[in-house]
């Protein structure tokens, strides 16, 4: 059984400054282009689900992660070249606040790309060290017919002190395998249970298939990622994350695991209604929850400590010491209770900066 | 719209019982005071009358002919309007005619649908205005919503005892379920903010525990504590409620709170010191309030802070990750 998390029928729609540059470029050669009036956010809830537009950005393509009040973040850059995606996780923050199914790509991206080359030039000290991309779509959705994540490893393995993520959902990793990145790029893939990825995030490649795409990057010589984001409070929990946990031993062991981060499920209040309306099967909002210090309703702090003490039990176990594991927007005290210290945001950042340093030589 | 004014067309007395009402205009009203005005002062205004494809609809006044009819009238005097008279037009018209008795929450709701079903979302748009519906797109689809509310329901709502959001989250309610929990609301008169806590707690119970609303609000606590509101009062049955649909919605809450409680308790603190604790334990603060009344007040209670912070107990109860 395999499922491709690529949406298929798509139809690109494209605004007509944008016909030469090499992204539609790329994405002429498996879709033909459709002319688009310029258009902006506003417009994006006139199209939908099979639309792929590809439109002027007119913010910034470089942010820092915007962090959350009271809550540490590990202080990734993000490199924004894109929303929407159609994998359709019954949990994820896309699925209801976008405003539209479409999928919208930049077409000025190539601005962006040197914006980001500019900022690279720069001596590592004065600059971030970590960057990624899929804020607000998933890394390498669109990637075979884009082109942008080859782009993207080119420039940063050129780059000393740099280190790009891609973050996917998907399997469509084979494509970069014969790339150079001198180490500078992890992949990393979303995990979770099996339960989970089977239930709640159906349209994503199955948790084997992204488990191998994880073996075949390691053997190309990336470093991976994992991020187990949102752990799901669900029937036999602790045996399905355990499981997950030992794929990952068996799948990766040898391999060059960068990170693993760690975060409880977590959603702005008027996400339930949106998802329960659309998806009044799933049961991931039943469990508790309390609302947090940064407005978003979380599993009770006690609950979510057990959730990381097991997952990171069983990670220590499939993973080599040296893998950082930390949490993604968690709290001092949930920092105390599960790893015994509070590193802080800068802490955290700094951490994973020396990692990252490590993996890029 | 076409130029046009009441006062050019000339009076006629209409036959009142072949008269179709044309739109929903009044729900929940009695005419009794109408009737008493109508006898001691006669009609003041004459009816609106529509006529299209060869049928005469009341456009305004349809309480008026029920008042006028009580009192054995056959005929009243009406005017009616231009034949072709534009049909968004007359509805404007009539919703002008009620302006200054306005409309309950249950004829908005039904009216509103009304219109977009006859006009489309469009045309009913223009009607708004004379409706006082704000444009708010979230406002108007709880109209159509709520319009959908079985009698009970749309009694509360033209009573003011149910909210038009509340309202239109319950017409999707299965009739079964929705009549206890209208009788709880009409028992108990809580706040909007506590009906929607409510529901939101009743949906996600009943949706965990594949039961329907009504199994879980006929549980014996609920009867109870509703038999007795007379005797202990609203405001205490109200938080009778509140706690066991909170409870059940929330057992691992329910029992961790209890712990910390208790771990309170132990410390047996002063009245002077009154330890917050965050109720969702999240804690990123603690607070330690302290009351005094003089130097040597202070004194007792700066020296029982002191101690507190030695206490295994105190940091038990800081520490406490709710492992054990």
């Amino acid at each position: 059984m395999s499922r491709d998390a690529s949406p298929g029928g798509l139809t690109l729609r494209l605004e007509e400054e944008f016909r030469k540059t090499p992204l539609a470029e790329n994405l002429g050669h498996s879709l033909a282009p459709q002319a688009l009036e310029p258009l902006g956010p506003a417009d994006y809830p006139a199209f939908g689900r099979g639309d792929l537009l590809v439109t002027r950005h007119r913010g910034e393509f470089i942010k820092p992660c915007p962090g959350t009040l009271n809550y540490n973040c590990c202080g990734l850059t993000i490199f924004h070249f894109g929303l929407g995606c159609t994998i359709g996780c019954r949990y994820c923050i896309l699925e209801a606040y976008l405003g539209t199914a479409a999928l919208v790509l930049f077409g000025n991206v190539a601005e962006g790309l040197a914006d980001l080359r500019e900022l690279l030039r720069r001596p590592p000290a004065e600059r971030p060290r970590r960057f990624c991309t899929g804020e607000f779509t998933d890394s390498l959705l669109l990637d075979k017919r884009t082109g942008l994540a080859a782009e993207l490893i080119t420039m940063f393995a050129e780059t000393e002190g740099a280190v790009l993520e891609l973050k996917t959902k998907t399997d469509h990793t084979d494509h970069l395998l014969g790339l150079k990145h001198k180490g500078r790029t992890v992949i990393s893939f979303s995990v979770n249970a099996p339960d989970i990825c089977r239930c709640e995030e159906s349209g994503a490649a199955p948790l084997s298939a992204r488990l191998k795409a994880a073996q075949r990057a390691a053997a190309a010589g990336f470093p991976v990622g994992l991020h187990f984001d949102p752990l799901i409070v669900h029937p036999n929990w602790e045996e399905g994350y355990a499981r997950t946990a030992q794929m990952i031993g068996e799948h990766l062991a040898g391999a060059e695991v960068a990170w693993v981060s760690l975060g409880c499920f977590r959603y702005l209040p008027s996400l339930k209604e949106v998802m329960l309306a659309r998806h009044p099967e799933t049961s991931i909002y039943d469990g508790e929850f309390i609302m947090g210090g940064d407005g978003k309703m979380r599993y009770p702090r006690p609950l979510r400590t057990r959730m990381y003490r097991t997952l990171v039990k069983a990670l220590r176990e499939a993973l080599p010491e040296k893998t950082v594991i930390y949490m993604c927007m968690e709290s001092p005290r949930v920092w105390r209770d599960v790893f015994g210290r509070d590193p802080e945001t800068e802490g955290l950042a700094a951490e994973l900066d020396r990692r990252a340093m490590e993996l890029c030589g | 719209m076409i130029d046009f004014t009441l006062a050019a067309l000339a009076p006629m007395e209409a036959e009142l019982a072949p008269l179709k009402p044309l739109m929903p205009s009044s729900y929940g009203r009695g005419v009794e005071g109408l009737a008493e005005s109508i006898r001691a002062l006669g009609l003041l205004r004459p009816l609106l009358i529509w006529a299209d494809g060869g049928e005469h609809y009341l456009l305004a006044g349809s309480l008026r002919r029920e008042a006028l009819m009580r009192q054995g009238r056959s005929v009243a005097p009406a005017l009616m309007l231009p034949p072709d008279f534009p049909r968004e037009q007359a509805f404007a018209l009539a919703l002008a005619d009620n302006q200054e008795r306005g409309w309950n929450q249950a004829e908005t709701a039904l009216l509103w649908r009304f219109f977009v079903e006859t006009l489309g979302t469009e045309g009913a748009a223009n009607l708004a205005p004379y409706l006082g519906l704000a444009p708010s797109p979230k406002m108007r689809e709880w109209c159509l919503r709520a319009a959908g509310l079985p009698e009970q329901g749309l009694a509360a709502l033209a009573e003011g005892r149910l909210d038009l959001e509340t309202g239109a989250r319950l017409a999707g309610w299965a009739p079964e379920n929705l009549g206890p929990a209208l009788n709880l609301f009409d028992l108990l008169n809580p706040s909007k903010q506590k009906k929607k806590q409510w529901l939101d707690w009743l949906e996600d119970i009943s949706r965990r525990e594949f039961l329907c609303s009504a199994e879980v609000l006929e549980v014996e606590d609920i009867r109870t504590a509703l038999a007795d509101v007379e005797r202990v009062g609203r405001p205490a049955t109200e938080e009778i409620i509140r706690k066991y649909l909170w409870t059940r919605r929330h057992p691992l809450l329910a029992e961790l709170a209890a712990a910390r409680q208790a771990r309170v308790r132990a410390l047996a603190l002063p009245r002077a010191a009154r330890l917050e604790l965050d109720p969702s334990l999240e804690d990123l603060k603690f607070g330690l309030n302290l009351t005094f009344a003089t130097p040597a007040e202070f004194g007792q209670v700066a020296e029982t802070v002191a101690k507190l912070r030695q206490s295994p107990d105190f940091q038990k109860l800081l520490d406490d990750d709710h492992e054990s």
